[in-house]
């Protein structure tokens, strides 16, 4: 069924499909409590909602104007468990958020937001800057060109395969970042590990922090860039040779790399720091254990 | 031009605020009027006797008048204004204008606190800064309101008290080895943490409300 | 891998003591997560530089009332403060609007102060030296109301006229001007 732009509450029940016209320049707001959001694309200018859920909620979708909302509500307080499966235009703009809700968005360009309380969220393909959140959950980027914010408080973010620049933040999780090419990484956590492999972009400016835990970045063999290296009670390896003068000063110190264009720096304030050229196999592992 | 349009300008010009046009013209004037000149010495001695003017310290020391207003003040309970998205960024987290400073206060406190009540695991034990009994009490009525899910409550907690944990590494750190310019920016960074991670607090409780 | 080795280095390590702002930066993180030791420090820091504002600029006023007040403000708006500006003038701005919302809450007529201005012109002048003169926080406190904010914020406080022109509600070009006569004003109260 094709409807145009109007208000309309739908009442949602097994299998309910319902397809809504739009215009470049709309965009899409979708709200579920719990359940799971998944968005597709095709090449209609059209918005395609299909709902599955065990119970008689309302699944409302109304049009503003700019602003196409689906939103699922129950009769006595929030909806139960529902599947949302959402297939709309690339170009339109797209906001998800629930509370117990898994969040997925698959080829979209356009710019992506999303929250979630407890749930997973995953972003794969497309183009346009994305910014998600999970509380409880964790958070996957993969081949995006665009921004990417991605941020998770008790779970691990994951970037791969990103062309664009980042902010990746969690606090109890780990932080990898994975063929990533940008000119801006800011990346941390406090409980949590840090990976990194990518391009090193001359001028680019990367910073990787965490409180308690490891980093391991690998770095092109024809990067250029200063690493400044700081941590309190952790220690320092390299695969690229680096020397200092006088007294061990393991801690903080920074080094040069080719022209120094670049701008690296690593942080951990209780964990190792590594430094691996590509291919060594051992930038994801854990180091070799040895310490000061 | 008369004198009083001279002297008008003295000030700017002592202060290097005219153009340069005019600068040099009143320059030229001054070379040639001993009135004028007098004028801008007199001016030149006012502005550096009110730089040379000494601080005022008060006659005792304020701060325990401070504290307890500080303490008694009518906190108004965490009611953030609607945000755009979670992610918050440094400068939108500042612009949401609550008064994080009693509230988050509060949850260092509430994390302990929490933690005793709502989960089994333990914590390092630390010193914990206590702050407002109101605060403390705003914020223990969100975190124990139905707004949110006790899983969460317990998450949100249990993180908070991991975030407390690394300020007092960093602190202890800090006061170990004063000069560290690293521990000193790795601590305002992770307070930091703290702050955003309450305003996530505040806006989901604002969310759900 | 390369253990890290001594030897000719190409390596420098910076080890520079926290700069002043980089501690503050510290206080003013803690504090705004709740640490009130950390406000505390804060306070200790700046207590007299705003005294001083706070009793030049409404010397007829309760100083150290009002600075307790500029405090406590500072506690209940740190959130909302976003490290763009100095820790510093951000807390002065805060004391300035303090310090104007107290005036006008004391209902004062400030035609009143224009007309004080010319009893300053009129005074007879006794030339002797401007050093010789009155002291100068008196003369100061002499000012009408508006030339002794601007002078105290620019001469004493070393503000330039665009954070004034924000601070005091005016234009740059009024602060300049006022400046001015504040300054032709006090040269005629130093000179008595």
């Amino acid at each position: 069924m094709l409807i145009t732009s109007f208000l309309l509450a739908v009442t949602l029940h097994q299998g309910a499909d319902t397809t809504l016209a739009v215009r470049k320049g709309q965009r899409l707001e979708v709200s579920v409590y719990a359940g799971s959001i998944t968005v597709n694309i095709w090449n209609r200018d059209a918005v395609r909602v299909q709902a599955d859920t065990r119970r008689k909620d309302h699944l409302d979708i109304s049009a503003d104007g700019s602003t196409i909302s689906v939103e699922t509500s129950g009769k006595w307080g929030p909806a139960g468990s529902a599947a949302i499966e959402i297939t709309m235009p690339a170009w339109m703009a797209i906001e998800l958020s629930g509370v117990e809700t898994d969040l997925t968005v698959t080829g979209c360009k356009c710019t992506v937001h999303g929250e979630t309380v407890r749930g997973d969220v995953t972003v794969k393909g497309g183009e346009g800057n994305v910014s998600m959140q999970s509380v409880e959950g964790s958070v996957t980027v993969t081949d995006v060109d665009g921004r990417v914010e991605a941020q998770s408080v008790n779970e691990s973010v994951t970037v791969e395969r990103v062309r664009g620049d980042l902010a990746v933040r969690t606090v109890n999780g780990d932080v990898s970042l994975a063929a990533i090419t940008s000119g801006s990484v800011e990346a941390s956590t406090v409980n949590g590990d840090i990976t990194f492999d990518g391009a090193i972009q001359n001028g680019g400016r990367y910073e990787l922090s965490t409180h308690q835990g490891d980093i391991a970045m690998t770095m092109p063999e024809n990067a250029n860039a200063t690493v400044s290296v700081n941590t309190f009670n952790g220690s320092f390896e390299s695969d690229y040779p680096v020397t200092l003068t006088g007294k061990n000063q393991r801690r903080k110190f920074s080094f040069t790399i080719g022209n120094g264009s670049a701008r690296v720096d690593l942080e951990s304030f209780g964990g190792d720091i590594r430094l691996a050229r590509p291919g060594s196999g051992t930038a994801r592992n854990k180091g070799t254990g040895e310490n000061d | 031009m008369t004198h009083h349009t001279w002297t008008d300008q003295l000030s700017e010009y002592l202060d290097g605020e005219l153009n340069a046009t005019t600068a040099r013209a009143l320059e030229l004037h001054l070379a040639g009027c001993a009135d004028c000149r007098a004028v801008a010495d007199d001016l030149r001695t006012v502005s550096a006797r009110g730089r040379a003017l000494p601080e005022l310290p008060a006659g005792h020391d304020l701060w325990p008048g401070i504290a307890s207003r500080m303490e008694a003040a009518d906190v108004v309970p965490l009611r953030p204004r609607a945000v755009g998205g979670l992610f918050m960024s440094w400068p939108r987290l500042a612009a949401a204008g609550l008064l994080l400073g009693l509230a988050s206060g509060g949850a260092m406190y509430a994390v302990t606190h929490f933690a005793s009540r709502t989960t089994a695991e333990t914590f390092p034990s630390h010193q914990v800064t206590v702050s407002t009994a109101r605060a403390v009490a705003d914020l223990e009525m969100i975190l124990a309101s139905e707004k949110l899910d006790s899983g969460t409550v317990r998450v949100l907690t249990v993180n908070l008290a991991r975030i407390d944990s690394a300020i007092a590494d960093a602190e202890r750190a800090l006061a170990a080895d004063p000069s560290n310019v690293y521990v000193s920016r790795h601590l305002a960074s992770t307070a930091r943490r703290k702050v955003e991670l309450l305003h996530l607090v505040a806006g989901l409780t604002q969310s759900r409300s | 891998m390369h253990p890290l080795q001594s030897g000719a280095s190409t390596l420098t390590e910076r080890r520079q003591l926290p700069g002043k702002h980089d501690q503050e930066t510290v206080e003013v993180a803690l504090a705004q997560s709740g640490d009130s030791r950390a406000f505390e420090r804060l306070y200790r820091a700046h207590v007299n530089r705003v005294h001083s504002l706070v009793r030049r600029m409404v010397p007829d006023a309760d100083a150290e009332e009002l600075t307790q007040d500029v405090f406590v403000r500072a506690w209940q708006k740190l959130a909302g403060f976003r490290g763009e500006a100095a820790f510093g003038t951000w807390l002065h701005r805060l004391a300035v609007n303090l310090m104007l919302e107290h005036r006008a809450g004391l209902g004062r007529d400030r035609k009143r102060w224009t007309s004080d201005e010319s009893a300053i012109a009129d005074q007879p002048a006794r030339r002797a030296t401007i050093d010789e003169g009155m002291d100068m926080e008196d003369a100061v406190r002499q000012l009408p109301d508006g030339m002794r904010q601007i002078f105290v914020l620019y001469d004493v406080e070393g503000y330039q006229h665009d954070d004034i022109g924000k601070m005091l509600g005016i234009s740059t070009g009024t602060s300049k001007s006022q400046l001015h006569r504040a300054r032709m004003a006090l040269r005629q109260l130093l000179l008595r």
